[in-house]
């Protein structure tokens, strides 16, 4: 996790993983994604194992295709003060990385498991941040919003600040994923047409952690 | 001097762009197609522009017309005192359709082979193009597939000077899409050859004015990783995508979109520039230089625009997760108002033509497409002998005589009273040509003579010529 000084917030370094989601499904906090929902769920952007996590297919170790409502209940199986951001959070943490110079050192997530989650993690952390996605067209690809895949990884989920809460996607997906004509700088999130319903493949998500006010530790 | 303008006798059909006296009945008196009321009662203040669309189906049309017409209906976020509003019910049920399909995220089903779409559309205030009736015609693509195409599906096409030519590069260049493309082996030139063929035959054989197409291409979310860099960002960083973004989105981003202004002048030199970076990107396919060139020898400009109806990929199930988001869809239509413009654009189809107090007397009302560009030099000739004098009802309007006719400038809907010399002879076939700008668009009534007076109007037609 990194934090992020505008959204006083640490916020997931990485979108969620599905090594991260699956021990959510495998708890008893559990209750909205049974076991053919998740095969549904791997049909629009299949499981890789973490050995063989490379720049061709990356994005398939991060979940999507899940829907707000289980995404939340992710959160709150992480525990008190994780949460989805707000499309404010988002472009606070997007926007803080793709300008950030030096070195940033995310910090491990406390709910982290060893073993087979660090070497996905150091899988992800080798994906060279100079080059575009296999396909894409370069562009600007190097920042640290590129190397946490704020951009070339998934659409993400965000929420405005109504309650109940519209759901809206952030972020660039990699092209084998989505060729959504959007541009992060834009700030428009992009609406599914049925988001509590309507399973959208490239759409994942990340966490806020914001339990404290005082960061925990440094990152850059 | 005449006080006042009156509403012009005669109306252009959008159906088949002949003018057409004014029926009790509303319909044309050419195909006796109803003209919608709407557009009748507002014609005097509009300029009728015609903007056929063709292309082989499954290639986008539909979806670019439900965008283009969606973000129409909404122009009034860019343009703070335009208007839009459809003229008749078939475009009203059209635009219901299409708000449906945009805001549910659903797509439209291919056009029926024997249905053609015509819409017609009533703007006002849109940029410095003016008041606009705007009349949309696209035919089903399953007729472009076969080298002939039925007559009655082409009048538009074969009338009016621009086109869209409408083509998905995705769907011509990546045969693992569209199976049945793949067998078909069509190419891209093979539409201007339809196109060709159509307007050198038959009704459109008599235009001999210059004429312009707009290549469209469409799904340009289907390309984005094979789009060069400029062509990729002016899509993406479409301004009008966000200013005419549904209103009925739910998610609250806190910021107003009324704070994004609209930068008309600098939208159209980044769409000049796109248009070249297209035709040189267009320019590996062996097939569209020979479309290049083609159009070249037949002296049809060409155009270019990409666009994107849904802003994201359509899945293999045909349908699309996401609201769609059109990139550069108004494009189009840009072009054909610029190509207008810069071939001088008088209009048209000016209208009516009444018979004077005096022998050889008679008016003409004249409307300068581009009212707000200012006045513009015009030339009035008749084909039986000159023109004696020639007032009109607006002042400032400034005449000289010349042995090729009466010169004029005028800075928008005028009535001109003319005086001959003698009586018209009595007959059919006289015609009046009036030259816009530096002559290289005229407009030319056919009229009939009765009685050495004007009896009607029998005909009407402007014809842009290349410099």
């Amino acid at each position: 996790m990194c934090w992020i000084e505008k959204a006083r917030a640490y916020m997931h370094w990485y979108p969620i993983t599905k090594l991260q989601f699956e021990l959510f499904l495998a708890s008893s906090v559990n209750t909205c994604v049974d076991h053919d929902s998740y095969l549904e769920i791997l049909k629009g952007n299949p499981r890789v194992s973490s050995r063989e996590v490379d720049e061709d297919n990356y994005w398939q170790a991060f979940v999507s295709g899940v829907l707000p409502q289980e995404a939340e209940e992710y959160a709150t199986w992480c525990g008190s003060g994780y949460r989805l951001p707000t499309l404010q959070d988002w472009l606070d943490g997007y926007y803080e990385l793709v300008s950030r110079h030096g070195d940033v050192t995310p910090l491990p997530d406390p709910l982290d498991v060893p073993e087979r989650r660090l070497e996905l993690l150091r899988a992800l952390d080798g994906i060279s941040p100079g080059s575009p996605p296999n396909g894409a067209v370069q562009r600007s690809f190097g920042s640290w919003a590129d190397r946490a895949f704020l951009r070339g990884g998934l659409v993400e989920w965000v929420r405005d600040g109504r309650e109940p809460a519209n759901w809206g996607g952030m972020g660039e997906a990699h092209p084998a994923l989505s060729r959504s004509l959007t541009k992060v700088e834009q700030e428009d999130p992009i609406e599914p047409k049925d988001p509590h319903n309507v399973r959208v493949p490239h759409f994942g998500f990340r966490l806020l952690f914001a339990e404290s006010e005082t960061p925990i530790g440094g990152s850059g | 001097m005449v006080s006042a303008v009156d509403p012009p006798a005669g109306i252009l059909c959008p159906p088949c762009l002949r003018i057409s006296r004014r029926l009790s009945s509303g319909d044309c008196e050419h195909c006796g197609e109803t003209i919608p009321v709407a557009y009748a009662r507002r014609y005097s203040d509009l300029r009728p522009l015609a903007v056929p669309v063709f292309g082989w189906s499954g290639h986008g049309k539909t979806c670019f017309l439900v965008a283009l017409t969606d973000f129409l209906a909404r122009v009034t976020m860019v343009w703070d005192d335009s208007s839009c509003r459809e003229a008749d019910a078939v475009t009203r049920e059209f635009l219901v359709r299409g708000n449906n399909f945009v805001h549910s995220g659903e797509l439209p089903p291919p056009t029926p082979e024997s249905a053609r779409e015509r819409l017609c559309l009533l703007m006002e205030g849109i940029g410095g193009w003016g008041n606009l009736g705007l009349i949309f015609e696209e035919s089903s693509g399953q007729h472009f597939h076969g080298l002939e195409v039925p007559a009655d599906h082409l009048s538009m096409l074969t009338r009016s000077p621009h086109a869209l030519l409408v083509v998905s590069p995705a769907d011509l260049h990546r045969p693992d899409l569209r199976q049945a493309q793949r067998r078909d082996g069509r190419h891209i030139d093979m539409l201007l050859n339809t196109y060709l063929d159509a307007t050198q035959s038959g009704d459109g054989a008599s235009s001999t004015g210059k004429r312009s197409l707009v290549v469209t291409l469409t799904k340009a979310d289907l390309l984005r990783d094979q789009l060069p860099r400029d062509i990729e960002t002016y899509l993406i960083e479409d301004p009008l995508s966000t200013l005419l973004a549904p209103r009925e989105s739910t998610f609250a981003t806190g910021r107003s979109v009324a704070s994004r202004r609209f930068h008309a002048d600098s939208y159209l030199a980044e769409m000049r520039t796109i248009s070249s970076s297209l035709r040189d990107w267009l320019s590996d396919d062996p097939y569209f230089r020979g479309l290049a060139a083609r159009a070249d020898r037949n002296s049809i400009e060409l155009r270019f625009s990409i666009t994107s109806a849904t802003g994201d990929v359509v899945q293999e199930d045909n349908s699309l997760p996401v609201l769609w988001r059109p990139r550069r869809v108004l494009d189009p239509l840009f072009w054909v108002l610029e190509l207008e413009r810069e071939h001088g654009g008088l209009v048209s189809f000016v209208g009516s033509m009444d018979r004077g107090g005096q022998e050889g007397d008679f008016s003409l009302l004249v409307q300068d497409k581009y009212s707000s560009s200012g006045p513009r030099k015009i030339n009035l000739q008749s084909s039986q002998g000159s023109l004696a004098s020639i007032t009109a009802d607006l002042s400032g309007v400034n005449f000289s005589r010349t042995r090729e006719g009466v010169h004029f400038t005028f800075p928008g809907l005028t009535r001109l009273s003319v005086r001959r010399e003698s009586a018209w002879e009595h007959g059919t076939g006289t015609k009046l040509l009036v030259r816009a700008g530096e002559a290289v668009s005229t407009g030319t009534w056919e009229i009939e003579v009765r009685q050495g007076h004007f009896s009607r109007i029998l005909d009407s037609k402007t014809d842009s010529k290349g410099k």
